[in-house]
């Protein structure tokens, strides 16, 4: 089995450019499975689908057609037999599934698992902030640990 | 898989277009800004201009594109060379740009002129002695001063910077902006000047350094005016007088400044042989005042000596009421676009679709319909029969320290007559963001941002039905959805300037 990888965001270096937001829209025909939250009007993170070990939008599925695939460490939505009904946007914890339909079916974020080179927003990412990486190597990255300023605005967490 | 440069930047980063299932997609290179991202959608998008369109008094007809040649070469042969005038906008390669230029050099026209009307053309107008920079700079620079929206513009530089920044504790950040953009969260010092007041701000912290020497303008006057702490404008002086490898970046592209020539002389002048800093002018065309100025043309074009205008490139400056109200008065007009534009109150106006910079016969070919510039010489000249020469043309313009100090204590003499109404009107909202992403628009005399989220930002407004004489609307292919510029003429340089926006 593939050693797992995650979608990585290092806080440090993300400066809200949309750079992913834009990479993802522009494959998924302008419909994103990244959203770009505005903390503060500088402090703007992306955010995606966090690929949960126990997946509440999949528990929510009536039709199964949110699974999570274990050897991929991803949680997939089999586009096909979706009906559009919406309750995996109202699960989900963290509000990364969109609650808008395109073609009568909901966006999901799966990690574009087809693209060889690996999600297409990590892929983009203008300062290299969004990384998709190994498990062993997550100990290895150094997040908010950079000092940062002296401005309000400061950045660490 | 056709490997290509991003033409939406100077930056020109590489990137592979590949066709997957019937759609244009990226296969990265390394990382892109979200205009570069967005390129598979202006490679396919069914809105593009694919047949060439004549409009008159609002009527559109559409064209065969032999016959709108046969048309323009006519135009070209009936015409007296001193009535013609040759445009060149933004999304042309520099070959391209060589092209029409030594083409129609050739031909005999004078009247070149740049359309381009993003203020970082501005960039090239020099001050005389600056030492220029590049973005190898970047990695050895111990003090960085940012200007504009540097981060949000240009996120590919913003990348090299807070490398820069990270690998070396001691290098210092600095900024200044009209209000606090992106890269101010990562600044050890951030500056915000009011809204019309930068240009002064810059003259003290010039001051202050000792890197000019003023004469008849009272310091303390301008401090007043700028309302800044002096202890700022003194940290500022001193970072930038003890720097030993600075770099001073500016974009010039979001916050729009009144005069956008003297920012970017005074900031130039920060660079001269007193300090050890370069000047990196962040473009995004490759854009030079050519032979002659936009604002030139259109008044010849009032005066009725210019009665035929050709622009090639994307023709965005033609979507100005203020622009377009004047050409009303040229005969006729042609223009090349990637999209059908909505120049409903045109006459006797031809639309022929452009392939972008990137597409070419033997890589990615031309959106159906459209052709790239050298095929549209190239059938102009079948009937001309032009022997071309090739023409250089001079690339800037030097600006000598009186005349910048000319321009200040011009600048200075408006903002002192118009405080009150630069402080009370103008609200900078018009930002560039990627495009399609983000658009502001107007309904029920509220701003919205955004289509979809319809954000609504806390700034009623009353649009009026006549506009006042200096401002403009830019309509987009969505009626809703307008923004709103004041233009006006550069009276010495007779160039056209989008200001902050006004709202009353």
């Amino acid at each position: 089995m593939n050693e797992r990888r995650y979608l990585f965001l290092d806080l440090d270096l993300c400066i809200g450019c949309r750079s992913c937001e834009s990479a993802c829209r522009s494959y998924f025909e302008n419909e994103k499975r990244i959203t770009i939250n505005e903390i503060k009007p500088t402090v703007i993170l992306s955010h995606a689908c966090k690929h949960c070990e126990e997946p509440l939008c999949a528990a929510a599925c009536p039709f199964n057609v949110i699974k999570r695939d274990e050897e991929r460490n991803i949680v997939f939505q089999a586009s096909f037999h979706c009906v559009g009904c919406k309750s995996c946007a109202l699960a989900c914890p963290f509000g990364v599934i969109e609650n808008s339909l395109l073609n009568h079916v909901t966006q999901k974020c799966n990690l574009c698992y087809q693209n060889e080179q690996g999600p297409r927003c990590a892929n983009s990412c203008a300062t290299g902030a969004l990384k998709f990486i190994k498990e062993s190597e997550i100990e290895k990255v150094k997040v908010g640990v950079r000092y940062l300023s002296r401005s309000p605005y400061w950045r660490r967490v | 898989m056709v490997k290509v440069n991003c033409p939406f930047c100077f930056l020109n980063c590489p990137l592979t277009i590949k066709k997957e299932k019937f759609k244009f997609a990226i296969r990265y290179e390394g990382p892109l800004c979200a205009r570069g991202n967005a390129l598979p959608i202006l490679l396919d998008s069914p809105k593009r201009l694919s047949l060439p369109l004549f409009i008159n008094n609002g009527k559109k007809e559409t064209r065969s594109f032999k016959e709108v040649i046969k048309e323009l070469t006519k135009d070209l042969k009936t015409y007296k060379k001193e009535e013609i005038a040759i445009g060149l906008d933004a999304f042309l390669k520099e070959e391209d740009k060589k092209k029409i230029y030594s083409f129609f050099k050739s031909f005999g026209i004078e009247n070149i002129f740049s359309s381009y009307l993003e203020p970082d053309i501005f960039f090239s107008f020099k001050a005389n002695g600056v030492k220029e920079g590049d973005l190898e700079k970047i990695d050895k620079a111990d003090f960085i001063l940012i200007i504009g929206d540097v981060f949000g513009s240009f996120p590919i530089v913003a990348r090299r910077i807070l490398k820069r920044k990270y690998e070396d504790k001691n290098v210092l950040l600095y900024g200044i902006d009209l209000f606090r953009n992106r890269a101010s969260g990562f600044t050890n010092q951030f500056l915000v000047p009011k809204i019309g007041t930068e240009l002064l701000v810059l003259f003290l912290i010039l001051e202050k350094a000792q890197i000019i020497k003023t004469k008849g303008i009272k310091i303390e006057e301008i401090e007043n005016l700028c309302g800044i702490n002096p202890a700022l404008i003194e940290l500022y002086s001193e970072k930038i007088l003890n720097a030993k490898n600075g770099l001073v970046i500016v974009s010039l592209e979001n916050g729009k400044t009144f005069e956008p020539i003297l920012y970017s002389l005074l900031l130039q002048t920060f660079c001269n042989k007193k300090t050890n800093l370069y000047f990196l002018g962040l473009k995004n065309f490759n854009s030079i005042p050519l032979d002659i100025s936009f604002g030139e043309i259109l008044e010849k074009i009032e005066k009725r000596e210019t009665k035929l205008l050709v622009n090639f490139g994307n023709s965005i400056s033609f979507f100005y009421p203020q622009v377009y109200e004047k050409l009303n008065k040229c005969e006729k007009i042609y223009l090349t676009s990637f999209y059908p534009m909505p120049l409903a109150g045109l006459s006797s106006t031809y639309f022929l679709p452009q392939s972008l910079p990137i597409e070419e016969q033997n890589s990615i070919p031309p959106y159906s319909g459209s052709r790239t510039i050298s095929e549209i010489l190239e059938e102009i000249n079948f009937d001309l029969k032009i022997n071309i020469q090739d023409f250089e043309y001079s690339k800037e313009k030097i600006y000598k320290e009186k005349d910048i100090w000319e321009r200040f204590n011009s600048y200075l003499s408006f903002y002192k007559e118009n405080k009150e109404r630069i402080e009370n009107n103008l609200v900078v909202v018009g930002k560039r963001e990627p495009f399609y992403f983000l658009e502001i628009f107007e309904k029920d005399n509220y701003l919205y941002l955004n289509h979809k989220q319809e954000t609504k930002i806390s700034l009623p407004i009353k649009i009026k039905k006549e506009l006042p004489e200096n401002l403009g609307i830019l309509e987009l292919e969505n009626l809703a959805s307008r923004r709103y510029f004041p233009i006006s003429l550069d009276e010495k340089e007779k160039f056209i300037i989008i200001n902050p926006l006004i709202l009353e």
